[in-house]
């Protein structure tokens, strides 16, 4: 705002005119310019430019960027990176000599700024000392280390069920409003207490929905360590296109700097629609439901930019969770099936889990991890190692309990067990579980210590206990932290605290 | 190649000579004169153009300004504090 109202200042304005105008130099370089032969759809067709590189910076008459796309023997096809009105048959094209580039750095952080890093929260100039081209090769494997260190999500079900490890790619997949962005969204409140550096990428979404996002990041106080690349559901689908791989420069660029990263891409399916219209309009031959060939390859080289780089690379990670939404939970469609077999594992989003009270809506069964177990604590992979199986059982035998067979004792007790631990796994929105809090319920629940309390009780016992842990058991919550791993100390600390817990400060009512 | 006035011989010679030793190959000289670029000389080889004339120069200029300008006009953006609220 002060920069507005200094600039209605006329002698102000003057002044910053004047001085600028003084210090500009000229310089007088061969510049290629190509003629627009036709235009629409936010597609150039360009004669000229024969020197034109794919993925080219272009400048159109009045300044709208432009990329480069087809290479044609007389033409160049080119994508309209903005407003194309003012594009006209016969308007000159020139060509920028540099790849399409962001500006990049910890500067864009606490900023919501469209794919090509300008300003759209009106807090000022983007101040930048760099830039970095969109599309840019993956990490080499020989600069990368295995996924070994966490990612925290807070979420109780994901860092039990299946754990991310930092430099992973995880898919959270799912219907409409099942709950998906609400998972991105509590993994980027999380981070502030490990230090990760979040983005958030929304592409083709409502600008409703974008200006929520960026309001719970801003009222959680997450907005200062996560950079918002918005480009909404009526920007150009050569925006929306781009909107990931700028995403990914951003990431990439402070990954490089040693710092651990978390991106969300919100979300592919819309990336694929965006990059279907393109691909039509400059007349590349549709392939299945009309998308063009390398609709694959349009995922595979972005995802595979998310790495753990080794120490030699100042050890920096980029964890990918891309987001895809289902058609009545269809698996098996083109994008869905494509981006699965690029992730390492997926989160599985179910609409009927999510009515029934289930929430986060996650479907245990088919949601999997594939390089995370090797990333999680130990002490939370002793306490929540056999949960997929002990699931798995419960579901089992919760079937056949249905039929009303009579069921002996050690059944009734798994269906028990098994009961509260769905209960256990609920959560609400916005409210993550640090990990020795979750150590220690799931450490009550596995052992035991939960089959006195009557299942309607389960989420009042666990509010009161995280409560009594911290308020009376900071120690034991320090040293979860700090040794990492189940020990025989740890184990009585926590059965102490479960038993004093349970005689003094419980109180569930009736 | 457009100039804004017609040129006497010997400048002709001159600029002609600069040119092929610029690009490096013989080349023939096609002069128009514009007066709507105001001064110097605009020149096109093939797609290549070297933008000397006046009129090219206030175009860099009004560019360099705009871009100076850009980040203060994007205050009336869409995600204003008054945005967020709704």
């Amino acid at each position: 705002m002060s920069d507005l109202q200094a600039m209605q200042q006329p002698e102000a304005i003057a002044r910053v005119l004047r001085s600028n105008i003084g210090e500009y130099q000229f310089s007088l370089r061969p510049v290629a310019v190509g003629t627009v032969m036709d235009v629409g759809d936010g597609i150039a067709h360009i004669s000229g430019l024969y020197d034109a590189m794919v993925g080219e910076m272009l400048l159109f008459a009045d300044d709208t960027l432009g990329m480069a796309l087809n290479l044609e023997e007389n033409a160049v096809g080119a994508i309209i990176l903005g407003d194309a009105r003012h594009i006209v048959e016969g308007s000159s094209v020139r060509a920028t000599g540099n790849l399409v580039s962001v500006p990049v750095g910890l500067d864009l952080l606490g900023r919501v700024v469209d794919p090509l890093g300008r300003p759209l929260d009106g807090k000022g100039p983007v101040r930048a000392s760099r830039v970095r081209p969109v599309e840019w090769p993956a990490a080499r494997i020989i600069d990368r280390a295995p996924v070994n260190e966490p990612l925290q999500t807070g979420i109780k079900a994901i860092d039990a069920l299946v754990p991310i490890g930092r430099g992973q790619r995880e898919l959270i997949i799912g219907d409409r409003q099942t709950g998906k962005t609400t998972i991105a969204l509590d993994t980027i409140l999380n981070q502030h207490r490990d230090d990760v550096l979040c983005l958030y990428v929304a592409i083709g979404q409502r600008l409703s929905t974008i200006a929520q996002v960026v309001n719970t990041l801003e009222r959680n106080g997450a907005l200062e360590h996560t950079i918002v690349v918005a480009a909404d559901a009526s920007a150009p689908a050569a925006l929306q296109y781009i909107a990931p791989y700028a995403g990914c420069a951003m990431g990439e660029d402070l990954m490089y700097g040693g710092r651990d990263v978390l991106i969300i891409y919100d979300d592919l399916t819309k990336h694929a629609w965006a990059y279907r219209q393109i691909s039509l309009l400059l007349r590349r031959p549709p392939g299945r439901e009309a998308y063009p060939g390398d609709l694959f390859y349009l995922h595979s080289r972005l995802l595979e930019r998310a790495a753990h780089l080794d120490a030699a690379h100042g050890g920096g990670s980029l964890t990918a969770l891309p987001i895809v939404e289902t058609q009545l939970g269809d698996l098996a469609a083109y994008v869905p099936t494509n981006i699965i077999s690029i992730t390492d594992g997926q989160i599985f989003l179910e609409e009927e889990l999510f009515h029934s009270g289930t929430r986060p809506a996650i479907n245990a069964g088919l949601s999997v991890s594939r390089v995370g177990g090797a990333a999680q604590v130990r002490a939370m992979k002793s306490v929540a190692g056999q949960l997929h199986l002990e699931l798995a059982q419960y579901r089992e035998m919760a079937v056949f309990a249905q039929f009303g067979t009579e069921i002996d004792q050690t059944t009734q007790l798994a269906l028990e067990r098994g009961s509260c631990l769905r209960e256990v796994l609920k959560q609400g929105p916005h409210r993550p579980v640090a990990m020795e809090d979750q150590v220690a319920l799931y450490y009550a629940v596995t052992r035991g210590h939960l089959d006195d309390v009557p299942l309607g009780k389960v989420t009042v016992f666990e509010r009161q206990f995280l409560e009594f842990l911290r308020q009376k058991r900071q120690a034991l919550r320090q040293a979860i932290t700090i040794q990492r791993e189940l020990s025989e100390q740890i184990e009585s600390m926590l059965v102490d605290a479960i038993t004093d817990f349970k005689q003094h400060d419980m109180v569930l009512g009736d | 190649m457009r100039v804004a006035a017609p040129l006497d011989d010997q400048t002709v010679q001159a600029l002609h000579d600069a040119l092929i030793r610029v690009f490096k190959r013989p080349l023939e000289l096609d002069i128009e004169v514009k007066p709507d670029i105001l001064g110097g000389v605009w020149v096109r080889v093939g797609d290549t153009v070297i933008d000397g004339s006046l009129t090219g120069k206030l175009e860099t200029l009004r560019h360099h300004l705009r871009s100076q300008c850009h980040s203060l006009l994007s205050a009336s953006a869409r995600f204003s504090a008054r945005g967020l609220k709704q």
